[in-house]
């Protein structure tokens, strides 16, 4: 992609007006931002995203009648090309994130942020790249799934189709490790350890970075380390 | 272990089996009124025995005699109340049988040994002894004193006996009542703070919403207001920023409120308010079968989310209530506005209130601090037309004034 960077079309979908019209109001002041329309249920997001086809929603999780966790999952099924999904919300509980992420978002934000942070997190989902912060990831992703996880789930059945180097990779994209991090650890270039990201996910049907740190732990590539304090 | 209350070692006549009567004074006379009482028995024994059975008898009997009469009375000292009263209803007995003779305080000793018995809860060794008076009774021969005897024995053993052991079931029923009652305020005050912590934990939810639409509002209106000025821009960025802050603070609480309150899994509804109550009329139609009315009197208004999340909570309890206790009935919701006040009525045609269950059912409660904490009031009681009736009364005017 050489081009000027393509603007990014964007859903806001949240059931209050202030929201709505709020962050609308502050995307448009980006020249790489396009609103393509706001939504104030999860319905009227899946529909609005089927009708706009936006690269990122914003998603608020608390809505009537269909809730922004059962919209993700509707809009990111796997194989599909939809949106990535950023969900906002007031409060970062434990089973919020983890339920979206599993849901399929790409990442999660707190509706008080600041306008500076909301624009960098769009343009960081829209990338691709994941979004929390490493360790937040690791240490949520690390508790739920073991509490999530099959008991009998065959360790790595589904990673079979990787090979050696790129099952190496996942492993320390699960530990939190960003792409310099692996290229130092394993002594390759920056540009090979984007290149084999990108085929793990393409190879286990993954959206983002995120997903794939999920997805490590639940088929138990990686046992969660005990925690350190 | 200074200052450690040693009643154990003072109590020298509590049995210890917790009749439940009442201790006796740790005073000398508790310590001593026994052993004298019981001394005084066994002397009047004696000098009955000696008074009636006057010197020209054979002085080996007399001695046995008063040996008997000292065998009928001073078993009583014995502490097991068993061994006593066994010991003392044998001798009456042999006493009654062999000598056709049981003196006064004999008499009495027998009656004291039956109430000891009845008081520790085994009235029937004082009920077999029945056996052998009524025996020495029907087999004794004209001489009056010994059937007479024998028969009052025969009636009044058992009766002591049967009457010191209902007293002591009475005592033991007025310690269980009043534990009951203990008990029940203990559980009714445990879930009036459940209820509190439930409420706060939502109005928690809504101040927290609150404020996060000002951070939002501040940054919009720090971006998009055409021609703001930098020191315009700056303070807005302050607003946002104490915004934030308060945040952080709510969000440190809300772990601690989850952990007072029932665990609800996170809700993903938002809070509910009156718009949605027509949706719970449909449920609770689908879930009875019965006729659900609404009715509004006066230009309805939207209220404080506050307001509205209790006025919502208290109708949804209400007809809960309905469903639970006047099942099939028909409900009417109520709601009246006026000028500062919303009036909420929520009535049914069942059988109305039952004895106890009106001010005390858990969900009533809930109602109350629901509505207490929105600075208004609730009552309940009967229907005019016969049925339950609930009344809240929640003020739409903040003071803010004050």
């Amino acid at each position: 992609m050489n081009d000027p960077r393509p603007t990014i079309r964007l859903v806001v979908a949240d059931d209050h007006d202030v929201v709505r019209t709020g962050f609308a109001g502050l995307l448009a002041t980006q020249h790489d931002f396009t609103v393509v329309g706001t939504a104030a249920d999860g319905a009227e997001a899946i529909r609005i995203s089927r009708e706009q086809a936006p690269d990122v929603i914003l998603m608020d999780i608390r809505m009537p009648g269909t809730d922004g966790i059962e919209a993700t999952r509707h809009l990111t099924r796997p194989g599909g090309a939809g949106p990535r999904v950023l969900i906002l919300t007031t409060f970062d509980l434990d089973e919020y994130v983890y339920d979206a992420i599993r849901a399929g978002a790409s990442g999660f934000l707190l509706k008080d942020v600041t306008a500076e942070r909301l624009f960098d997190a769009v343009r960081v989902i829209a990338a691709g790249d994941a979004l929390l912060a490493p360790t937040i990831t690791r240490r949520l992703i690390s508790e739920f799934a073991t509490m999530h996880r099959q008991p009998d789930a065959p360790p790595a059945a589904e990673l079979a189709a990787l090979t050696p180097r790129e099952t190496q990779v996942l492993r320390l994209v699960a530990e939190g490790l960003s792409n310099s991090e692996i290229s130092s650890r394993l002594t390759i270039t920056e540009e090979t350890v984007k290149t084999h990201v990108s085929r793990i996910l393409t190879k286990l049907g993954l959206r983002d970075r995120t997903q794939a740190v999920v997805t490590a732990y639940e088929t138990g590539l990686v046992i969660p380390r005990t925690r350190e304090r | 272990m200074p200052g450690a209350s040693a009643c154990g070692d003072n109590d020298v006549v509590q049995t210890a089996n917790g009749s439940g009567l009442p201790r006796l004074q740790h005073t000398a006379m508790a310590r001593y009124g026994p052993i004298i009482g019981i001394g005084l028995l066994g002397g009047g024994a004696v000098s009955e025995a000696l008074a009636r059975h006057p010197a020209h008898s054979v002085p080996g009997l007399i001695l046995l005699l008063c040996l008997v009469a000292l065998a009928t009375t001073l078993p009583l000292a014995l502490p097991n109340p068993t061994a006593a009263g066994t010991a003392v209803f044998a001798a009456g007995v042999m006493s009654l049988a062999i000598f056709s003779t049981l003196t006064v305080a004999g008499c009495v000793a027998q009656l004291v040994a039956a109430y000891l018995l009845g008081r520790r809860g085994q009235p029937a060794v004082a009920a077999f002894v029945v056996v052998p008076y009524l025996l020495i009774m029907l087999t004794a021969d004209g001489h009056s004193d010994t059937r007479i005897i024998g028969a009052l024995l025969a009636a009044a053993v058992p009766a002591v006996a049967l009457l010191a052991t209902a007293r002591r079931m009475r005592h033991e029923d007025i310690e269980n009542r009043a534990a009951r009652r203990a008990i029940a305020g203990t559980l009714l005050e445990h879930t009036a703070r459940g209820e509190r912590a439930r409420i706060a934990r939502e109005l928690h939810d809504v101040v927290a919403h609150h404020i996060s639409m000002v951070a939002v509002q501040a940054e919009t209106a720090r971006l998009t207001t055409p021609g703001m000025p930098a020191i315009g821009a700056q303070r807005l960025s302050a607003i946002g920023d104490t915004a934030r802050a308060a945040l952080t603070e709510m969000r440190r609480l809300l772990g601690v409120l989850r952990e007072d309150a029932e665990a609800d899994t996170a809700d993903r509804r938002p809070q509910p308010g009156l718009a949605q109550l027509n949706e719970l009329l449909d449920e609770a139609r689908d879930a009875t079968g019965t006729g659900t009315r609404l009715i509004l009197h006066g230009p309805p208004v939207t209220l404080d989310p506050g307001v509205e999340l209790a006025a919502y909570r208290i109708v949804q309890e209400a007809l809960t209530n309905s469903r639970r206790h006047a099942p099939g009935a028909a409900v009417d919701v109520e709601l009246r506005y006026t000028a500062d006040m919303l009036r909420l009525i929520v009535r049914d045609n069942g059988p109305g209130p039952t004895n106890g269950t009106a001010a005390f059912g858990h969900g009533l409660l809930g109602m109350r601090e629901r509505a207490a904490a929105v600075g208004g009031d609730l009552h309940t009681g009967p229907a005019n037309a016969g049925g339950f009736l609930v009344e809240a009364r929640l003020p739409t005017h903040t003071d803010d004034t004050r």
